[in-house]
């Protein structure tokens, strides 16, 4: 990136299927521990896809409160998560500084189960169309950045991206650059959704990507396998404290790493299929605005979703890109183990790629048994690999309306 | 106010009024003040949340087939009081 200094991470959050905290997180996702569960919020009888990645365990959390009662289940988890990050980032509530902190959130279809809920009370009395309030503030998109920036008392800059599954890492991408064009001091950054919704389960499945893994939930998310059963929805909320070199040092806290470069494009051929030129360009762009070259990466984490068309064409991008070096850049697909978070998912990505970072150790692929021909690169297949050199990591993350997004992150 | 029947009726309406905050909201009556009901905002539940209660109010007493709380009487609502008003003025109505 040019212009502005660097910017620092300083604070990391998860509320996943794999854990809820990141040190749960990062001990499940180096074990390889699948969080793909039969489904539990609705009777998933007539689906073909019986499985999804549900978090647990949030109901003491006081945003699953009924005082919080405004709050979309995609909101709170959001909320949990950037508490997480702003607790190691030792930022406490109503700062002085509020006017120069804000919020930058990603999420793909926002607050969908409380819309479906109304939709259902609707239909259900369509003479006494009572609808509540709260419906509106719990549906809209940006209401997961809000509820962030109310509790903390946040008054700088703000801005919801919804670009589907890149709009975690699109979000954090733009603060990036907002830190960079001295708008703000430091910005929580992440994404959130909470896709189990039975209208939207249906058509996914329609849009035939679902998984349609008949055996142990567990390996229903097969990323980069022969047989491969189709992605597997997830719910889960990423965040990370994102602030200038310089605040962060004048504040004294640790700095856990760099974002130090980051692009976006758009894939403009159709609203779903991926394209590996824009792919190329997208990675290509984000190694130039780092100042760096493919040999200096250590290791990727990919978008990688279980689907014949994003694996085979990443993988493929990945090459032109890389060259000979692709066989030698360990590749993680976190989907394997946590499904696909959609809107969180990149955000995900980067936050398990700056832990391998920070620990020497890339986590595993798991559920690659049976390799693709046509994916035949290092998957770090089944169990977690150590990395020869631990400087540098690209994150992928690539969304249906064709937006591309890819950062690159750098240890300390 | 003055008829004892009445007042009687005021008091089971304000006792499932508290039953009702509490179920909504799992707020119970010693933490707000509910002849001061905007307080319920300094236990972070804005007046959005608050027409939740509204609506159950008029589930609960069958206040809709007398049409149901103007959005002029909603405005005027600061007690428990104010909301039991409402509440008999509609059922008499009714």
């Amino acid at each position: 990136m040019s212009a502005g200094g660097r910017v620092a991470i300083t604070g990391l959050g998860v509320v996943s299927p794999v854990g809820n905290d990141i040190q749960s997180f990062w001990k499940n996702s180096v074990a390889g521990v699948s969080g793909i569960r039969p489904i539990e919020r609705f009777d998933s009888a007539n689906f073909g896809c019986k499985v999804a990645g549900q978090v647990e365990g949030l109901s003491e959390s006081p945003f699953y409160k009924k005082k919080y009662i405004r709050i979309d289940p995609c909101s709170a988890m959001g909320l949990v998560a950037a508490s997480q990050a702003l607790a190691q980032a030792g930022i406490e509530m109503d700062s002085e500084k509020r006017a120069r902190y804000g919020v930058y959130s990603g999420t793909g279809i926002g607050g969908v189960t409380t819309h479906e809920t109304a939709c259902l009370k609707y239909a259900a009395k369509p003479d006494d169309p009572r609808i509540s309030p709260l419906a509106i503030v719990r549906v809209m998109n940006n209401a997961g950045a809000s509820e962030i920036a109310m509790h903390f008392g946040f008054a700088g800059e703000s801005l919801t991206v919804s670009t589907a599954c890149a709009a975690g890492l699109q979000a954090l991408g733009e603060a990036c650059r907002a830190i960079r064009d001295d708008r703000a001091d430091l910005i929580v950054a992440g994404g959130s959704d909470a896709p189990l919704s039975r209208p939207l389960y249906s058509a996914w499945q329609s849009m035939r990507v679902m998984s349609s893994w008949g055996g142990d939930p567990a390996a229903a998310s097969r990323p980069f396998s022969g047989d491969r059963s189709g992605l597997v929805l997830a719910e889960g909320a990423a965040y990370v404290i994102l602030e200038s070199e310089a605040h962060a040092r004048d504040r004294g806290t640790e700095i856990l790493g760099f974002v130090d470069g980051y692009a976006s494009n758009t894939c403009h051929g159709h609203i779903t299929r991926p394209s590996m030129e824009h792919e190329v360009d997208v990675m290509g762009n984000a190694l130039k605005s780092a100042g760096i070259t493919p040999d200096d990466v250590d290791y990727i984490h990919a978008h990688g979703t279980g689907t014949e068309a994003n694996d085979v064409i990443e993988t493929d991008a990945i090459k032109a890109v890389f060259g000979e070096r692709a066989a030698n850049v360990p590749i993680t697909s976190g989907k394997s183990m946590l499904g696909h978070t959609l809107g969180a998912s990149g955000v995900f990505g980067l936050i398990s790629a700056l832990l391998s970072l920070n620990k020497g150790i890339a986590i595993p692929t798991i559920n690659l048994d049976n390799p693709d021909p046509k994916c035949d690169l290092n998957y770090v297949a089944n169990k977690a690999q150590p990395l020869s050199r631990s400087r540098t990591a690209m994150v992928n993350a690539f969304g249906f309306g064709g937006t591309n997004c890819t950062a690159v992150i750098r240890a300390c | 106010m003055g008829n004892p029947e009445q007042q009687l009726d005021r008091e089971e309406i304000k006792a499932r009024l508290r039953e009702i905050i509490k179920e909504q909201l799992e707020v119970d009556e010693v933490e707000y003040d509910e002849n001061n009901l905007d307080n319920l905002t300094e236990l972070e539940i804005d007046s959005l949340s608050f027409v939740e209660i509204i609506f159950e109010i008029e589930d609960k007493f069958d206040v809709k087939s007398a049409g149901g709380f103007s959005d002029e009487q909603l405005k005027e609502i600061k007690t428990t009081d104010d909301i039991a008003d409402l509440i008999l003025a509609a059922k008499s109505a009714s």
